[in-house]
């Protein structure tokens, strides 16, 4: 499998009045084409952060190391004006919060029908308006507008015709949901980012947008964002750990969801398979503050298996079976309990 | 958020040399402006900025026109935010039948033109400073009253001041405790833009004649360069001066407002933080 | 937009409520007269009158029921008010209301164009200065705009009318055209002579409105849906003036009705300075003559323009804003 994305040693960091945050430290991660990579860690670990950064969308967070090897390009080299062109067109998001990624003042299918303008004619002001009403579309562009919304199962919900001429306010979340998935998918991208697909939805809507993910899977390059563990195990080829804006994991999901070799790994995964009066399991100790970090490995504290290595050298990546784990535990390659 | 006190800090600063002025004029102005002498002369050793028609000296008008025209601007504002103040807060803090009889009032002034009505009522009184105090005063607080009263309404349904009266608090300890104390900077900021809007308005009745004739402010000197000549003569140290003064007024004022208002709007300083 | 109503009970209770407020302007010029110091039979039929034959005074006070009770005063009143007939000019014996139209198609032949260009430049300048927020080109436009509102209008005119008609000579002095001409090269002329009042007050209300446009695009620029645009690949000129600025219409448009009034008084000084023969020339030749059927009347059209403008603005803000249909 080709490599598609490969992000070596990013570190991106916030300059804040009160210090400098860093957001992300030392990633390493790697999408190959066609493949599903789930990135999962608790609010606040820099999954975000990211992508947005890959995008350069996240300001005022700036990349100060590191590479970002997107189909040969370094990404973090490249002008305003070339990440526009790689924005929507090579690597699309498919963003949290659905009901303010939609400007309120357009309707659905102006939305849409940018998506495609952009894919076809560049991001111009010029070239992407007309604004006015839907019916301003061309045929063609209608057409294909209405076939990704089908691939996508809508046609069974709603009736697409009249979607088209709706305003984002008047539509339920996990109808917005799918839009947002397929304005990303109209760029027709290399690479669709969805971050926390799932999150902001009710039960059915989440059910369904998975499968519209699931569907996804094997035909476009994908990295799935989310805490949600049963999203990413019924989505993702490869599933990365993230803790303190560092990648701590990741490999093979089976491997990793059966038997996850970094302790913070076991904790989180730990979580689902709870049962009836069984005690919540917890990690005790504080959450991190990114901008101080204690010395060593940043999860020493907190850890059931700390050594006193751990609190004084940052833990390299190594092998622990098929999978790459940041952790002393297998800093000689072997598993040691 | 350094750019906020720099302005603040320039904005008082600038202010307070035209405060100064005002206050020590007397000792100040090399003549007496209402003296009369040789008329149209150009600015030199003895006139500063030159004589007038009448020979009044441009440099000391200038000078105690500062306190004319600041005292109007702060009386008429001082009048019209405590006016303002105390509807915004009865209407919003008794709900009602009082509340919807104010605010009707309010809303006809707040769509009614200020300066046309502020003209006829000033033709009809007749000119002075006083009158002019008061028409600007009477005329202006609609704008606050809105303002405090939308203030007082959002305190009023919050937790705390909920749970205060469950508790048996009175109105007024209520208001004195807990609504005074967080309206006090919204009136602070609306109080200098007060000052700011009076002083044009005294500086546009004046240019009309609707202030008093004798008496030395920024206005009246602009008027009597357009009418008397200075204008037409080119004499532009007359009119200039008179001009730069309220314009650097104004922005003072309104340097310190904008300083204010972005420190207590936390909807716009999260959006300045991003 | 606190309460979603109905559109058309949004438009009929905005109506009423600008009726009202028209009512009470009326209301308001009646009862000025007779409370404000001075002979109210003086104050509203002038001098001329006043020290004239009685036999004339005895006729206008019939006319204008001046003899009468109070409440039958208010309703001849303003069944005359209605029709049209709001009193004599003192100074030119004519016909308020007529004396008054002419004028204010000149006022207005200002006011709308700077009006229209100000909110144009507004909001290029504004959106830019919101952009690029605390840099060199935003700190300089703000304190450019900021300075500019702090300026009296009839001085600026004064300045502006000393450098670029006097000192250059590049436009003329004053009043509305020069020489007699008609057809194109009168309408030439008169836009040579409208150029730079226009100018001013369309600077003037665009610094205001810069200040507006520019909060309001900084909070728009924190909005998801910005970044979302930006994630599309659309470019910087796209985002700002494509998805931001739409969104940020409807409060200028707001804004802009809210100071029709501020427009329109700073007109009519500024067309004291340029010799426009407008209301405010008008206004101003009546204030020395105490000529108060005009200054009442000026007052009461100059509301009647304002509550347009408001009442406009209102239909246009719910044209903008889907959120409220």
């Amino acid at each position: 499998m080709t490599e598609l994305l490969t992000v070596s040693d990013l570190s991106v960091v916030f300059d804040t009045p009160a210090g400098r945050v860093y957001a992300n430290r030392s990633i390493n991660l790697s999408v190959n084409e066609n493949e599903a990579v789930g990135v999962m860690g608790e609010s606040g670990c820099g999954k975000t952060v990211l992508f947005l950064s890959l995008l350069r969308l996240q300001q005022p967070g700036r990349i100060v190391r590191g590479s970002v090897i997107f189909d040969g390009h370094d990404l973090a080299r490249l002008s305003a004006s070339q990440m526009q062109w790689v924005r929507g067109r090579q690597m699309a998001l498919v963003p949290q919060d659905h009901s303010t990624a939609l400007n309120p003042a357009f309707t659905v299918g102006q939305q849409l029908d940018e998506a495609l303008l952009i894919r076809d004619r560049g991001g111009g002001l010029w070239r992407t308006l007309p604004v006015g009403r839907w019916a301003g579309g061309s045929q063609a562009r209608r057409e294909e507008i209405r076939s990704v919304l089908d691939e996508l199962a809508m046609g069974e919900l709603v009736d697409t015709a009249r979607l088209l001429g709706r305003y984002p306010h008047q539509l339920s979340g996990g109808i917005r949901q799918r839009v947002l998935i397929a304005m990303a998918l109209l760029g027709r991208p290399r690479l669709l980012v969805a971050d926390e697909p799932t999150t902001a939805l009710d039960r059915a809507s989440r059910a369904q947008t998975l499968e519209v993910l699931s569907a996804l899977r094997g035909r476009m390059a994908m990295v799935v964002i989310s805490h949600d563990l049963d999203a990413i195990r019924r989505t993702c080829d490869r599933v990365a750990v993230m803790y303190a804006g560092r990648v701590i994991e990741t490999g093979p999901m089976d491997s990793v969801f059966g038997h996850p070799s970094h302790p913070y790994t076991s904790l989180l995964l730990s979580c689902q398979k709870l049962t009836r009066g069984q005690r919540l399991p917890a990690v005790g100790g504080d959450v991190l503050n990114l901008m101080d970090f204690p010395p060593g490995c940043s999860f020493h504290p907190r850890c059931p298996r700390a050594m006193p290595v751990c609190s004084r050298l940052e833990p390299a990546e190594s092998h622990a079976g098929s999978s790459m784990v940041a952790c002393h535990l297998y800093a000689t390659g072997e598993k040691t309990c | 958020m350094v750019m906020r006190n720099k302005a603040r800090v320039l904005g008082l600063a600038v202010l307070s040399v035209f405060v100064l002025c005002a206050l020590l004029s007397p000792c100040i102005a090399p003549h007496d402006p209402w003296e009369f002498g040789p008329a149209f002369l150009r600015p030199g050793a003895t006139n500063l900025l030159g004589t007038n028609d009448v020979g009044q000296d441009i440099f000391s008008e200038l000078l105690y026109g500062a306190r004319n025209s600041l005292m109007v601007g702060f009386a008429a504002a001082l009048l019209s935010v405590s006016l303002g103040t105390a509807v915004g807060l009865v209407a919003g803090f008794r709900k009602g039948v009082l509340d919807d009889l104010l605010m009707g009032i309010t809303d006809v002034f707040l769509v009614v033109p200020v300066l046309p009505l502020a003209i006829l009522v000033s033709v009809y009184l007749g000119p002075s400073i006083w009158n002019l105090i008061l028409v600007i005063g009477l005329l202006w607080w609609p704008s606050t009253a809105r303002v405090i009263r939308s203030q007082v309404l959002s305190i009023r349904e919050s937790g705390y001041v909920e749970s205060a009266r469950a508790l048996g608090a009175s109105d007024l300890w209520l208001v004195r405790r807990h609504v005074l104390p967080n309206v006090v900077p919204l009136v602070m900021a609306k109080f200098v833009l007060a000052v700011a809007g009076a002083m044009l308005m005294d500086a546009s009745l004046s240019f009309l004649g609707l202030g008093d004739p004798v008496a030395k402010s920024w206005g009246m000197m602009l008027r009597y360069a357009f009418l008397r000549g200075g204008f037409v003569g080119g004499m532009w140290w007359w009119y200039v001066p008179p001009g730069l003064a309220i314009g650097l007024c104004i922005l003072s004022l309104m340097l310190i407002s904008l300083s204010i208002e972005e420190e207590s709007d936390p909807r716009l300083k999260r959006a300045l933080e991003r | 937009m606190e309460r979603h109503q109905h559109p058309a009970a949004a438009v009929a209770s905005k109506a009423v409520r600008y009726l009202i407020v028209l009512f009470v302007i009326m209301s308001l010029n009646f009862l000025l007269p007779r409370l404000m110091p001075g002979d109210p039979v003086l104050n509203i039929l002038g001098e001329e009158a006043f020290y004239g034959p009685p036999e004339l005074l005895q006729e206008l006070k019939a006319e204008w029921g001046l003899d009468g009770p109070l409440h039958e005063q208010y309703l001849r009143y303003l069944g005359n008010y209605l029709k049209g007939d709001w009193g004599q000019s003192f100074l030119c014996m004519r016909p308020v209301l007529e004396a008054i139209s002419l004028r204010l198609v000149w006022t207005l032949v200002l006011v709308l164009p700077a009006i229209v260009l100000g909110a144009l430049l507004a909001t290029a300048a504004g959106a830019l200065a919101a952009w690029h927020r605390k840099s060199r080109l935003d700190i300089g436009l703000s304190g450019a705009f900021l300075s500019l509102y702090s300026l009296p209008h009839y001085w600026l005119a004064m300045v502006m009318l000393f450098v670029f008609g006097f000192l250059l000579g590049w436009f003329p002095l004053g009043k509305v055209a020069t020489g007699e001409t008609s057809g194109l090269a009168y309408v030439l002329d008169v836009a040579w002579h409208m150029v730079l009042p226009v100018t001013l007050l369309t600077v003037s209300k665009a610094a205001y409105d810069f200040l507006v446009v520019r909060n309001s695009v900084i909070s728009i620029l924190g909005e998801d849906y910005v970044l979302m645009a930006q994630a599309k690949g659309l470019s910087q000129m796209a985002v700002l003036f494509k998805h931001s600025l739409r969104n940020a219409l409807a409060p200028l448009v707001t804004v802009t009705a809210m100071q029709f009034g501020a427009v329109l008084s700073g007109t009519l000084m500024v067309e004291i300075v340029f010799s426009w023969p407008g209301m405010g020339t008008m206004i101003y030749e009546a204030i020395g003559a105490r000529d108060y059927p005009v200054l009442q009347g000026a007052f009461f059209i100059i509301a009647v323009c304002m509550l347009a403008a408001n009442f406009v603005a209102d239909m246009v803000y719910v044209w903008l804003d889907p959120r409220t249909r």
